[in-house]
């Protein structure tokens, strides 16, 4: 514990980086255990869709669609 | 010993009043001039037969309604008010940490017997609870010209069901409720708080856009390497507008120990943490 301590305050930078990190940590773990949805950026209308982490279908529906 | 704490913690709290009287006391009470100066030429502009008529529909509305029921009137006066807080309470926590470093004066602050913890919580207190206290007072003085304003065309008019002490309880219960709003705000975005403060401790020049580029780069990095987005979800699950707004005491009571309030109290405590630890580092 003393030895985490020390390398996390052995600059700014790496407190910074660790108080960053366990924050996203707890983050996810949160995230996770209240089984949060990982939405992704979509948009949806009858005449367009779009799903940003499916970018291949997309562009494969597009030559399609030509 | 309790009381030297205390009285300390007391000092400090006026050192951050002093030294940001303009975020806090003067935008505000400025604000609650120019809306009241609004107002008034408003109702000068207003026909009277249009002012008679409003007053009868809002007296036939609140008609044997209880004080506590009719909160709806006064509660939108203070959106302007809030809309300031946040703009000077995201100012004030840019430069909280920053400043002092930057001006030096942060080294004579750790040579008196003040701890970081305490400075940093000092402002914490500030900005959670005592600016929304001076922006409810604020909206308070703009309520009460309302509720004035309302009774005296009310008599004129002689809508009977308008009583004048009905509205000033209506109004002053308004007025609590807008501190509570405000309070249950700053306690849902204490995350924002820590990590604004964690970045105004470290920051060595322009600590706002360290804070806002962090947190977008951030959220890139998560979706570009792991392909989820918990933190934009996180930042989604307090971004609803309504989660804020209190219309009851009790409702107050009942999202102060959320889960979602506690949570968000817990992870904002571990970045106060580290912004706590960053003032060892003074440049």
């Amino acid at each position: 514990m003393e030895r985490i301590k020390e390398l996390l305050l052995r600059s700014r930078h790496t407190l910074l980086l660790g108080t960053v990190a366990a924050y996203i940590v707890l983050v996810v773990i949160e995230g996770i255990a209240m089984d949060r949805d990982s939405k992704v950026f979509t948009f949806e209308n009858q005449y367009f869709e779009f799903n940003a982490t499916n970018i291949e279908e997309f562009e494969s529906r597009r030559v399609r669609g030509r | 010993m309790n009381n030297s704490i205390a009285n300390r913690f007391l000092i400090l709290l006026k050192r951050e009043m002093w030294e940001s009287n303009k975020l806090f006391i003067a935008s505000p009470a400025v604000l609650s001039g120019l809306l009241l100066v609004i107002l008034l030429w408003v109702l000068m502009q207003i026909p009277s037969e249009i002012k008679a008529e409003g007053v009868s529909s809002l007296g036939a509305m609140i008609d044997g309604s209880s004080p506590f029921d009719i909160v709806f009137p006064f509660m939108p006066l203070a959106i302007p008010f809030v809309v300031v807080l946040y703009i000077c309470s995201i100012i004030y926590l840019v430069n909280a940490l920053y400043h002092d470093r930057k001006e030096g004066s942060v080294l004579f602050w750790q040579s008196m017997p003040v701890s970081n913890i305490e400075t940093v919580l000092s402002k914490i207190v500030t900005v959670s609870f005592v600016a929304p206290l001076i922006t409810a007072a604020a909206s308070g003085v703009l309520i009460l010209f309302v509720v004035l304003t309302v009774a005296v065309l009310g008599a004129s008019y002689g809508v009977e069901s308008i009583g004048f002490w009905t509205l000033l309880v209506a109004g002053m219960y308004s007025v609590i409720l807008i501190y509570l709003t405000s309070v249950l705000a700053a306690l849902l975005l204490f995350p924002t708080t820590g990590w604004i403060l964690l970045f105004s401790a470290y920051a060595r020049s322009l600590p706002f856009l360290w804070a806002i580029g962090g947190f977008i780069l951030l959220l890139f990095l998560e979706d570009f390497i792991f392909d989820s987005q918990f933190l934009g979800n996180w930042l989604q699950s307090r971004t609803g507008s309504f989660d804020y707004i209190v219309l009851n005491i009790g409702d107050f009571f009942q999202r102060l120990f959320s889960y979602d309030l506690l949570i968000g109290v817990l992870l904002g405590s571990l970045l106060v943490t580290g912004a706590v630890y960053m003032r060892r580092y003074t440049d």
